[in-house]
């Protein structure tokens, strides 16, 4: 029995190293040391091609990073980061918070918008997890889960609710209605994005964005990222 | 000295504790300290910048909302009215007010929808092909005009062949109420069906319709209406459990339609869950019984990544039995998924393919058996990007003996 969880630890080792291997196929993980706490560099993350209008919107950009850190393929602990990027019209500047599990830990003004992608294409996020219990420890990964503009459950629960109660009645089948052909009102391009939140919730989502992105760590052991630093 | 250490200790911990409360969690709302200068529309060619900002719960002078002007973009997005939705702030009057835009890309107000099938039932084998065109804003109001035109032809076997045209005017938002609703059409529906048991049904109506309707709660309806027929005739033959053959003659010409339905599937075409209930009852002279009517219900659950189970229930008037309904069962449990968008389907907005096994009483056979009809229906359906919705199907049945021989 042992042998075959074993093997099956090795199995998903090596999926994320293949995963880990393949370029371009989503962002890269590297895991950080510092202070004695583990954290993440973020690069090369892909974009949602709406992002520079979303920016200049004046609105508030959110961009929830999920990390999970695991060992042997158990999570043995989990982050929510929460960037927001929020554009002043006055001052032509991008004020940016960075919260981890709700709490602010730092906040930076930005300039222009190349700075702010050059911030997220290499996004550190240091002092994540503490080391401490970690001595020695083998066969660690590390994964984040970017969410662009994240909608959470019960929003989207309401949105749906109001999609229901406003849809077109059917008429009833009378004597020459046509019946199956009631065909309903075309959706929209714009649906897309409807649609797409709402087939991650019908997944099993808690959490849902529009764009998604993610990544994962090379298997590292804490010996080897303390002989690095 | 230890008294001030102690003050201290405490100003910190009251400093921590507020620092934790006033630090939302992520997702929690996102206060503003803007203020609403005014609401404006762009790119809206047809559509009235009235309707758009109805879908925005937010009024000048109020303080900016940034989670609801979220959800006014995915309301919108939802409308079939606009291809692409953004809404983005722009500098008010003085420093701290902003006017929202809202920008809008009308989408093509025309709809399409089309679907081809074969039958293999007992007897018959036959092609139908029907399909709807409209416009979905008609005048850049929100009213719709459809026309639905629908065939089916043997291919070889006994009789089984209809002719239905309808043209369809919907106003979802009767003088503007959206709980008002009002559907009118006029038609002509040619049928005829012959089954080896013997039975037999003949339709041929021509007339016109209007009703109206009130939804209440939150997902219920009811209609009333007006139906007159100038040209109607309705024949049935169904047999009995002794064998003999029962014939039905009616010719209505002004009849009273009322409706009620329930309706909380989350999405019409490709639901994944939700129910969907219509009753409809026909009243008028010569139709010789208090009911004519029937009833349709349909309760969707997800079971699993995007696959899921649709429990359907059917029941038309005896009098009448029409291809436009698309072969559907009495009952039927129906397994579908959502196809993977790539390959061959890459090409296609959503997908769906299904496996709809179902029964239906089929009157008696010759010598008094009870009979039911017994088959599948497997089909895909699509949203596609220059068709419109698209149901492609094929259904197979066979008549089995369900019951003892009646004396």
């Amino acid at each position: 029995m042992r042998n075959v969880s074993r093997n099956y630890r090795g199995w998903i080792l090596a999926c994320l190293a293949i995963l880990w291997s393949v370029p371009g196929l989503a962002a890269h993980l590297t895991p950080t040391l510092a202070k004695e706490q583990l954290g993440v560099l973020i690069t090369d993350a892909r974009l949602p091609r709406t992002l520079a209008g979303d920016l200049r919107s004046g609105l508030t950009t959110r961009i929830l990073i999920q990390v999970e850190l695991l060992q042997q393929a158990r999570s043995i602990g989990h982050r929510d980061v929460e960037v927001d990027l929020r554009y002043d019209l006055w001052d032509d500047n991008f004020e940016t918070t960075f919260r981890i599990d709700g709490l602010i830990v730092s906040a930076q003004t930005l300039g222009k918008p190349p700075e702010v992608t050059a911030m997220l294409a290499h996004l550190s996020l240091p002092e994540l997890f503490s080391t401490a219990g970690l001595t020695g420890a083998k066969d660690l990964v590390m994964t984040a889960r970017l969410l662009f503009n994240p909608l959470e459950k019960e929003q989207m629960e309401e949105i749906r609710k109001w999609v229901t109660e406003n849809s077109r009645p059917t008429p009833n089948v009378a004597t020459g209605s046509g019946g199956g052909l009631a065909a309903p009102q075309p959706p929209s391009e714009s649906r897309t994005l409807f649609d797409r939140i709402f087939e991650q919730y019908a997944a099993g989502a808690s959490v849902a964005a529009p764009f998604v992105d993610s990544a994962t760590s090379k298997p590292f052991n804490m010996e080897a990222l303390n002989r690095e630093k | 000295m230890h008294r001030a250490a102690d003050m201290m200790l405490k100003w910190l911990a009251v400093l921590v504790v507020l620092t934790t409360l006033g630090c939302p969690a992520w997702g929690a709302e996102h206060t503003s300290v803007l203020e609403v200068d005014d609401i404006v529309c762009r790119g809206n060619l047809t559509t009235s910048c009235k309707f758009i900002r109805g879908h925005l719960f937010l009024r000048a002078g109020q303080s900016l909302d940034e989670n609801e002007i979220g959800n006014a973009t995915l309301r919108l997005s939802w409308l079939p009215n606009f291809r692409s939705v953004a809404i983005h702030l722009e500098k008010g009057a003085e420093r701290g007010r902003v006017i929202v835009v809202i920008e809008v890309v009308e989408a093509d107000p025309i709809a399409t929808a089309f679907s081809a099938g074969l039958s293999f039932r007992s007897g018959s084998q036959t092609a139908t092909v029907s399909g709807r065109i409209g416009d979905h804003n008609l005048f850049g109001t929100g009213k719709s005009l459809d026309l639905i035109l629908a065939g089916e032809q043997p291919i070889a076997g006994l009789t089984a062949r209809e002719s239905l045209a309808r043209l369809e005017y919907t106003d979802p938002q009767l003088f503007g109420s959206s709980r008002n609703f009002l559907f009118a059409g006029a038609f002509h529906l040619d049928s005829a069906y012959r089954y080896a048991n013997g039975e037999s049904f003949r339709s041929e109506v021509s007339g016109f319709d209007v009703s109206v309707g009130q939804s209440f709660g939150r997902f219920s309806y009811f209609t009333i209406g007006y139906e007159h027929l100038p040209q109607s005739t309705f024949i049935s033959t169904t047999t009995h459990a002794n064998g003999s053959f029962f014939t039905h003659y009616n010719s209505p010409q002004n009849v009273l339609l009322l409706g009620y339905g329930w309706n909380s599937q989350d999405d019409s075409s490709f639901p994944t869950r939700g129910t969907r209930l219509s009753l409809y009852n026909v009243l008028g002279e010569s139709l010789g019984e208090p009911f004519f009517g029937g009833s349709e219900f349909r309760a969707t659950w997800g079971v699993g990544e995007r696959s899921f189970l649709t429990l359907g229930l059917r029941i038309e008037p005896v009098m009448q039995d029409r291809a436009s309904i698309e072969g559907d069962p009495l009952i039927s449990l129906s397994y579908s998924r959502d196809l993977p968008l790539d390959g061959l389907f890459a090409g296609v907005r959503r997908g769906r393919w299904y496996v709809e096994p179902g029964i239906t009483p089929a009157g008696y056979s010759d010598d008094g058996h009870r009979l039911t009809e017994v088959g599948a229906k497997v089909g895909l359906r699509l949203q596609t990007r220059s068709f419109g919705l698209v149901n492609l199907y094929i259904i197979g049945t066979g008549l089995a003996q369900t019951g003892h021989r009646s004396h």
